[in-house]
């Protein structure tokens, strides 16, 4: 194994046997996927075949880090998820922050799998090489934080590493995620997976220390990264993600009223200004970082004072304006509501602008929805629908089921969902940022503004691509893409990334620092293959072209209103982006890589359980 | 309206609205105007170093760069100029 930034470990633990195994991580897998992303991508290839559902005991879920995964340098909280997604019913992909990577591999462990079903309702400790099996039982229907709590005082540490699930997931929720440390692995609804697996939540604590090559310059890195991030993330450090709300809305960008338009009038009650003036508490920084870019609010005054909640963009976007709610202090609530169930608030976001859309079409009456009246800009319905998802009642019980279950109930409510291969839109309609649409369309894990390639900036900035251009848009994705799948794959934060190197046109010696081997000069390699590899599983799983298709709404609906007003993206346009991003990816014109390139990224020899289903 | 003159739209966002003291402001400039003189106009009155890095600058929804004729493009009547900080994903 190589000189630092790896321990060495990987840890099962079986569920249905209650018991543990520790395996060999294989220095092969480290060369070419590096860590995180990529090897969980690797394990789900090698261990959950297509015919494996969400639910099965067969389903696994992998937690990995990486290389930097809790070494002293800014923001190097973040590992990684693998599992088969309830919300998607395929492959998914998450990153989280939080304590809990660095503490598994100071307990000695790269990565975690989670295997099997307990029969009764469990909790996991980890300390070290120790593991025990705790009875949870006592602990349904805990909100989320209140299990991280009692998760903590079973190995008598308030600091340190713990992940749980809350009531949502206890009753498999689709859209149910896993809070850690009071981050979130927040789509797909892995926390569903764990509520079928019974387990409530896991905690971890270690002694050792991660080892680094060269510590001296370990040391040097951190310093001027910290000095970099001071100056060149201030606007995250006072104002967080919610600095985008105006830029977004201003752009024409913004989800309003269940992606019906893009601009939201009323974009001032929300905006960052607004949250520092009347709502901000304190900042919020994770593990080693100078950025500090969370923002907890609280309400003060009002129908929901007291309610306090770690607002950010995504989430104000889509339980604000895409629901048309104009009243910060709702939001703080709504945030609120979604974590004690413990529910993305983006797939929730979705789900509620949806219902809202559908009664006010006379699609749904108030006897569906428990009596709610159901209308854009109603805030109090908008909290009220959460619960009912939450808590599986009324229309709720539908919804909990994820897009894919409410359009298999009712395929004609097609036109009013915003989603691709079952998960729903971040908050930016594509309509408003061409690229964005491919973006959303070709991610690993279904609509996501991350995995996919985050296109604004470079759709805004750069001199190469307009916003409203349709070529050059395929590259531009793959690159993005490929960047964001070797970040996941290090355990770093994508806020701080540039402060180290870690661009399009990868710089810097930190890995060398870190791991002794220069990884820089291949890492948009590595990248391109893990993208690849998630491909073929995705494949594998039946899924191509006819999967990476836009929603009606955005192929068939020219925006009404805003700044972006009269902008669709028809299938035409968008086949002209989709057969340019195969090519420069080197798949064929059904979304499938050819043979060549995968010969050609040596995947056959990471893979362990082809079966030939590779080439 | 003074003949030789064209009105443009200046928008501030996030830390422009702190700088500026403010969310907008419309300013008169000679009908032959370009984007590279609005951004004199700034870099004097707000004490900034426009173009640079940390900044998306955009005209009528694009981003400056994008034009044909980049900084030098010409500007009309009603133009709407936005500053606003780089931004990184959500």
């Amino acid at each position: 194994m190589l000189e630092g930034g790896y321990i060495g470990q990987i840890l099962r633990i079986n569920l249905t046997e209650k018991s543990t195994r520790v395996e060999t991580l294989k220095e092969n897998d480290v060369m070419k996927l590096l860590g995180g992303r990529g090897i969980a991508a690797k394990m789900y290839y090698d261990e959950i075949g297509p015919e494996v559902k969400p639910f099965d005991a067969a389903n696994k879920v992998f937690f990995m880090t990486g290389p930097l995964t809790g070494v002293s340098l800014p923001s190097t909280t973040k590992f990684q998820l693998a599992t088969k997604s309830p919300e998607t019913g395929t492959y998914l992909c998450s990153n989280c922050s939080g304590r809990f990577g660095p503490q598994l591999k100071k307990a000695g462990f790269d990565g975690l799998v989670i295997e099997g079903q307990a029969q009764d309702w469990t909790y996991i400790t980890i300390e070290d090489d120790r593991v025990t099996f705790g009875d949870a039982s006592k602990w349904q229907g805990m909100t989320t934080e209140q299990t991280l709590g009692v998760l903590r005082e079973q190995i008598g540490d308030k600091q340190t590493g713990a992940l749980s699930i809350g009531p949502a997931a206890e009753r498999l929720v689709r859209i149910a995620y896993i809070n850690v440390d009071s981050r979130a692995f927040g789509r797909g609804g892995p926390g569903a997976v764990l509520g079928s697996k019974k387990l409530k939540g896991i905690v971890v604590k270690g002694s050792k220390k991660i080892p680094v090559a060269n510590p001296d310059r370990v040391k040097a890195i951190l310093e001027a990264a910290n000095l970099n991030l001071r100056e060149s993330r201030a606007n995250h450090t006072k104002f967080g993600t919610h600095q985008y709300i105006e830029v977004i809305n201003e752009l024409g960008a913004m989800p309003t009223r269940n992606f019906q338009t893009t601009y939201f009038e009323d974009g001032a009650q929300i905006d960052a200004a607004m949250m520092k003036q009347k709502y901000f508490v304190k900042n919020y920084a994770c593990f080693h970082c100078p950025v500090a870019c969370g923002k907890i609010c609280e309400v003060k005054e009002g129908p929901y004072a007291g309610a306090r909640a770690r607002t950010e963009f995504e989430t104000i976007g889509l339980i604000g304006p895409n629901c048309g709610v104009a009243d910060f202090g709702a939001i703080v609530k709504g945030n609120q509501i979604c974590d004690a169930l413990g529910l993305d608030t983006i797939s929730a976001g979705n789900a509620i602008a949806l219902t809202m859309e559908l009664f006010e079409r006379g699609l749904i009456k108030p006897e569906d929805i428990d009596g709610i009246e159901a209308r854009f800009g109603n805030a109090q319905a908008m909290l009220d629908i959460i619960t009912l998802i939450g808590e599986r009642r009324a229309l709720g019980e539908l919804l909990a089921e994820g897009m894919r279950g409410v359009l298999a109930a009712h395929p004609e409510w097609s036109p009013y969902i915003m989603q691709v291969k079952g998960m729903p839109f971040a908050s930016y309609d594509p309509r408003a940022f061409y690229g964005n649409a491919l973006t959303n369309g070709t991610s690993s894990r279904g609509a996501c503004h991350n995995v996919g390639g985050w296109t604004i900036r470079a759709e805004l900035q750069s001199g190469e691509y307009d916003r409203y251009a349709l070529e050059g848009k395929g590259k531009l994705v793959q690159t993005i893409q490929d960047n964001r799948a070797y970040v996941d794959s290090l355990g770093l934060c994508t806020v701080v990334r540039g402060s180290m190197g870690f661009s399009d046109n990868p710089t810097g010696d930190v890995l060398k620092a870190v791991t002794g081997y220069n990884f820089t000069p291949e890492l948009i390699e590595i990248g391109g293959r893990i993208y690849t590899i998630e491909r073929l599983i995705l494949n594998r799983e039946g899924l191509d072209r006819k999967d990476d298709q836009m929603p009606e709404r955005v192929m068939n609906e020219e925006i009404p209103s805003g700044p972006a007003k009269g902008h669709r993206i028809s299938q035409a346009m968008y086949d002209i982006m989709l057969d340019e991003y195969y090519d420069v990816r080197g798949w064929d014109q059904n979304g499938v890589p050819k043979p060549e390139i995968i010969e050609k990224m040596g995947i056959p020899e990471i893979l362990g359980n082809t079966g030939g289903a590779v080439i | 309206m003074d003949r030789e003159c064209i009105q443009v739209q200046i928008k501030y966002f996030a830390n422009f609205r702190e700088i500026t003291g403010k969310p907008e402001e419309s300013i008169q400039f000679p009908i032959e105007a370009r984007l590279t003189d609005v951004i004199d106009w700034l870099n004097k009155r707000y004490e900034l170093a426009l173009p640079n890095s940390k900044t998306i600058g955009i005209l009528n929804g694009r981003g400056w760069m994008q034009f044909p004729e980049q900084l030098a493009t010409p500007l009309r009547e009603g133009d709407a100029i936005g500053l606003m900080p780089i931004i990184h994903g959500g």
